[in-house]
């Protein structure tokens, strides 16, 4: 783990928030159990947070805290799939996904009218990868593949799509953290995908 | 809305848990798996070896929770045994609390005793002990530390416990916005606005806006933030 560190003193410093406002926001799961890193110190056991994520969400929750209720916000940002479900035409509507996507989700999917969260993020998904042009529309159909399966089990946790080349031939698998996974030499990592991130951001386009 | 039955235990019994309405226990009860239901009250003794969702829980008597709870609304009195966390807007305990995971509240108001593993994570948390209190790490906004009530129930209470001065609070780490302690030994007090009361032992003391000290009262380091 080399990603830069932040104690909890230097965070409150930085950000200007209060001690019962970052207890707050972990209760109401506004920033995740996993960022709080215990570490001992010459003082005793201190709390770390990775610095950029951290900071980055504080601020998401100090200029959102105002119009919506910290619970909608906490629903917002955990990545739990909500119940929502969205038609065609409001995916294209909105552009949330491309027409060529939506091409793809047809031969996948079949005609569908309405979609639920979990096809949707499916698709966002490989319309970023599709859109930064890394990936062919054959290669979408493993990334799909792989996402309908086995998204359920990181369900509400952290995920990461890792999209990979060796020698021309093309792979992807999902982690928790992508970090924590090395390849050998030859392997070509062409795309690391956050989904929870990607979750974030397309419920922000959503509600 | 889906129609469902209540559960009543009343005497001795077990249930494998499910979806109920009301859970009743009156008696010895035990309950196998999760549970879900609206409103779960105890009078008694029992234990739940899975995870309690409902919307009110209260607990007269002696209680084993193996899982985690959900509620808005929890009150316990008497002996309680947490294995998991507890989620719960409003908590309130009588008597002595043993838990192994987290305490997550908005308030929460315990008057007795309390060993727990985990955090305390409460918005506004009070605590009058009678016996000696132990928990690693404490955060919230307003934090107070109190040793027994001058009169609750007529005194009866502090006759019926015995009062030993020997009781106090340990913690590790406490951080808050105001702060009130009494009896506290920490390792490390943060906070916005720290007052302390008679017979704290703190080593390490941060403080933002303003601290005040009791003459019997020992804090190694106090440091303006």
């Amino acid at each position: 783990m080399n990603q830069d560190l932040i104690s909890k003193k230097e965070l409150l410093k930085i950000t200007g928030i209060s001690y019962g406002q970052l207890y707050r926001w972990k209760r109401k799961k506004l920033i995740p159990e996993e960022w709080f890193i215990k570490k001992s110190t010459f003082t005793g056991q201190e709390t770390f947070f990775p610095k950029y994520k951290v900071i980055d969400r504080i601020e998401k929750i100090k200029n959102m805290k105002d119009d919506i209720s910290l619970d909608s916000l906490a629903d917002m940002l955990s990545p739990d799939l909500t119940e929502k479900r969205v038609t065609e035409k409001e995916l294209k509507d909105r552009n949330i996904v491309s027409e060529a996507t939506l091409e793809f989700s047809r031969e996948e999917y079949g005609e569908t009218n309405e979609f639920r969260f979990e096809q949707i993020i499916s698709l966002y998904l490989l319309d970023k990868m599709f859109k930064s042009g890394k990936i062919g529309h054959s290669e979408g159909k493993i990334v799909f593949q792989l996402f309908s399966d086995k998204y359920q089990k990181f369900k509400g946790k952290n995920c990461e799509l890792i999209f990979f080349r060796k020698m021309g031939v093309s792979s992807c698998c999902m982690v928790p953290d992508s970090k924590d996974v090395h390849f050998e030499e030859t392997i070509k990592i062409m795309e690391i995908m956050n989904i929870s991130e990607l979750i974030e951001e397309l419920k922000i386009k959503i509600f | 809305m889906e129609n469902l039955t209540d559960l009543k235990i009343y005497g001795q019994g077990s249930s494998g848990g499910g979806k109920f309405r009301d859970v009743s226990i009156k008696g010895s009860g035990q309950i196998n798996g999760d549970l879900e239901c609206k409103k779960y009250e105890v009078l008694g003794t029992g234990e739940i070896k899975g995870d309690l969702t409902a919307e009110e829980v209260m607990v007269k008597g002696q209680f084993k929770f193996g899982g985690q709870i959900n509620t808005v609304d929890l009150k316990v009195y008497g002996e309680s045994n947490f294995q998991g966390d507890i989620f719960a807007d409003e908590a309130s305990f009588q008597g002595s609390l043993e838990l192994k995971g987290d305490l997550n509240a908005e308030i929460c108001k315990i008057e007795g005793g309390f060993v727990i593993d985990g955090l305390l994570n409460v918005e506004i948390f009070e605590l009058t002990m009678y016996w000696p209190c132990k928990v690693s790490e404490i955060g919230g906004t307003n934090i107070t530390i109190k040793k027994d009530a001058k009169f609750s129930f007529l005194g009866l209470k502090n006759r019926m416990t015995p009062r030993s001065n020997k009781g106090f609070l340990e913690v590790d780490t406490m951080e808050g916005d105001e702060i009130y302690l009494e009896y506290t030994h920490a390792k490390i007090v943060r906070g916005k606005n720290i007052t302390l009361g008679p017979n704290c032992q703190i080593d390490r003391l941060e403080y933002q806006n303003s601290f005040k000290d009791h003459e019997k009262s020992n804090v190694e380091l106090a440091e303006k933030i």
